[in-house]
């Protein structure tokens, strides 16, 4: 018998070669503009950190220290810090305890309402946070809209002191991130199988029983990630405590911020930086813990 | 067991609410049953299936299982558990947890449910296979875990929601066979929903046919196949041929019907009054070709069309006077030779057709 064995068309030495270029073209803007505006950026904050204060601004390269770690050891800073992460960690609870029902209200209205609901929580972002921010003013101060109107009616006297307290920084803060908690919540809520609870319930358990085994597992993924999404942000959220929380309240961020534009301790303000940044390394790595080693970290 | 008592659903959000998804049923289960509600896809019987177990409202009627009234009870009241179409396993916990599910909600003593878990698993064949979540397992054995999973609190009644519509025609057919076996060894009723027909053949005590909401037929599987009640059920279930014809004319034992320029004398010793309009079915292995008729057959002319070769039968198309065409199957080793004869005679005896309204 006659076999012809032809050539395959192209060799697999060239399929391979042109499998390699494709990711690192496409990836490559990225790769420089990520190198040119953060990871250079990040380099300079590092050296910065372990050097002194220059005289009028700016570094002073003579010679490397730890003064600026050590001198954040203070009680001052050190209470600043624990009341940021506080503020941080309330924002984030209220945030998912309002946000859970929500997105799981939208999950399961029928799919034509759905995207209503999701723009209620999406329009908002087109207009500046800044400019939101400074809405939130004129309701809550003491001529504002909200005391005007009691005043009005007759239900209070004297004004309600509602801006300027750690109330009215908790409120701004909520407002702003509850959409990064709605959104991971609710792709995880969307895509969570309802027969499930249907079996659950089937199998005698009452529907709270089946939240707390079924539903509430299965959407972890989306409470770690919004979690992490809201909680982060905040600590560096330096705005809204500096517009809602008048002179009583400074946080982290915005003592870093003071740190750079009025006392013009580069230095300090890069050390505190990288604490921050280290930190956050730490609960990055303690959410993805708590997702468990199958889950990955699913934003949106 | 269970009664369902001129139940009738209407969903809220359906376009025309004039028609009902489940359109006034009543219907006694007996205990230990197999029984299979059988139909086509919209025809009402999956959510049939989901009041009995609790996840639709009747919009009317009334529910029993043992003889209490459960219509407004919830799921997790309802001595009925339920294998779902889709097996809805929990994918956060292996095997075990899912079987174990039951007991671990009413708070069972580890003993009791270590004990219990062990031994379905192995009345399922699944030993070893405790810690294997639900996305490593096959389709067969994800439905072996939704079967354990259910029956672990023994229930009155196991609902079962067309459980086999995903798995391949292989291990479908091995299943059947499994499931009633395991059915007979549990004891417990099974309420299984399904379109096959053959699936509801092979496996039921009794069939329940529906159709848009309603019950066209309930009976046991030969009743079903061998005398349907209507012209759907005769043709849903298996092949069928219809005649359809006016009786010409009343004889002392039979009638003649007229099918367009032919005559059928047909009809078991029943007599039917001239004009009636009447339909026959019979089934194509009932029929017979023949080169000529003998006395005591029925019999009409026919014209060879095609002949489909289908492995354990063949299957002979033939064409009536009138255009009609009608469907014979006769077994691989006995076949009626086309060139022997001029003339083909389809023929049967009159006990074998069914007379439908």
């Amino acid at each position: 018998m006659d076999l012809k064995i032809g050539k395959p068309p192209f060799t697999t030495r060239k399929v391979h070669k042109r499998e390699f270029k494709g990711p690192f073209a496409v990836l490559s803007p990225v790769i420089v503009w990520m190198l040119i505006f953060f990871v250079v950026p990040i380099i300079l904050i590092i050296i910065a950190s372990f050097f002194n204060k220059g005289d009028l601004a700016g570094i002073n390269y003579s010679s490397p220290t730890f003064n600026n770690y050590i001198s954040f050891l203070d009680e001052r800073y050190l209470k600043i810090l624990f009341d940021s992460l506080a503020i941080s960690l309330i924002t984030t609870l209220i945030c998912l305890f309002l946000g859970y029902p929500f997105a799981y209200f939208v999950a399961k209205t029928p799919k034509k309402y759905r995207a209503l609901f999701l723009m209620m929580i999406i329009l908002p972002f087109w207009t500046n946070s800044l400019i939101r921010t400074y809405a939130w003013i004129i309701l809550l101060r003491t001529e504002g809209i909200i005391n005007t109107y009691l005043m009005n009616l007759h239900i209070i006297k004297v004004p309600l002191s509602l801006l300027y307290n750690q109330g009215s920084v908790l409120l701004g803060m909520v407002y702003t991130m509850f959409p990064f908690m709605v959104l991971p919540l609710y792709s995880t809520l969307e895509k969570l199988d309802f027969s499930l609870l249907e079996a659950a319930q089937d199998l005698g358990a009452k529907p709270f029983d089946a939240f707390m085994r079924v539903t509430l597992p299965l959407t972890k993924s989306g409470i770690l990630s919004g979690s992490l999404l809201v909680f982060v942000p905040t600590l560096g959220l330096f705005f809204i405590p500096d517009l809602m929380g008048g002179s009583k309240i400074t946080l982290i961020s915005n003592l870093i911020k003071n740190q750079f534009l009025s006392s013009r301790n580069w230095p300090f303000g890069s050390a505190i930086s990288i604490i921050i940044i280290l930190l956050m390394f730490g609960f990055m790595n303690l959410f993805t813990r708590l997702g468990g080693s199958k889950d990955k970290m699913e934003v949106m | 067991m269970v009664r369902l008592n001129h139940v009738v659903k209407i969903f809220d959000d359906q376009d025309n609410l004039e028609a009902a998804a489940v359109n006034d049923i009543s219907l006694e289960i007996r205990e230990g049953e197999f029984l299979t509600i059988l139909g086509p896809s919209g025809c009402g019987k999956t959510t049939t299936l989901r009041m009995i177990a609790g996840f639709e409202k009747c919009t009317n009627g009334d529910i029993f299982i043992d003889n209490e009234n459960v219509s407004d009870k919830a799921p997790y009241e309802r001595q009925v558990n339920t294998v779902f179409q889709n097996y809805a396993l929990f994918p956060h916990m292996n095997v075990y947890d899912n079987i174990a599910f039951a007991l671990s909600i009413k708070k069972a003593p580890k003993r009791e449910i270590e004990e219990k878990v062990s031994k379905l698993l192995k009345t399922v064949q699944l030993e070893g296979m405790e810690n294997r979540m639900p996305d490593q397992l096959s389709g067969g054995q994800k439905q072996r875990v939704a079967i354990a999973r259910a029956v672990i609190n023994n229930p009155k009644v196991l609902l079962l929601d067309e459980p086999l519509g995903a798995l391949d025609q292989k291990l479908r057919k091995q299943m059947q066979v499994e499931l009633k076996h395991l059915q007979q060894k549990l004891g417990i009723t099974f309420v299984f929903v399904t379109h096959d027909q053959e699936e509801a053949l092979i496996m039921s005590d009794r069939i329940c046919v529906m159709n848009n909401g309603s019950i066209e037929q309930f009976g046991t599987p030969d009743e079903i196949y061998e005398r349907p009640k209507t012209r759907f059920v005769a043709d849903f279930i298996g092949e069928t041929n219809f005649f359809e014809g006016i009786i010409k004319e009343r004889k002392e034992n039979y009638s003649i019907m007229q099918m367009g320029s032919l005559d059928v004398a047909t009809l078991n010793g029943v007599v039917y009054s001239e004009g009636t309009t009447l339909c026959f079915a019979i089934r194509p292995e009932r029929l017979k070709l023949k080169a000529s008729p003998t006395s005591d057959d029925c019999y009409i002319k026919a014209f060879y069309k095609e002949r489909i070769y289908v492995g354990s039968v063949i299957k002979t198309v033939l064409t009536l006077n009138n255009g009609k065409q009608i469907t014979i199957s006769e077994a691989s080793g006995d076949i009626f030779d086309i060139n022997a004869s001029k003339d083909i005679f389809v023929t049967w005896k009159s006990s074998q057709g069914v007379v439908i309204n």
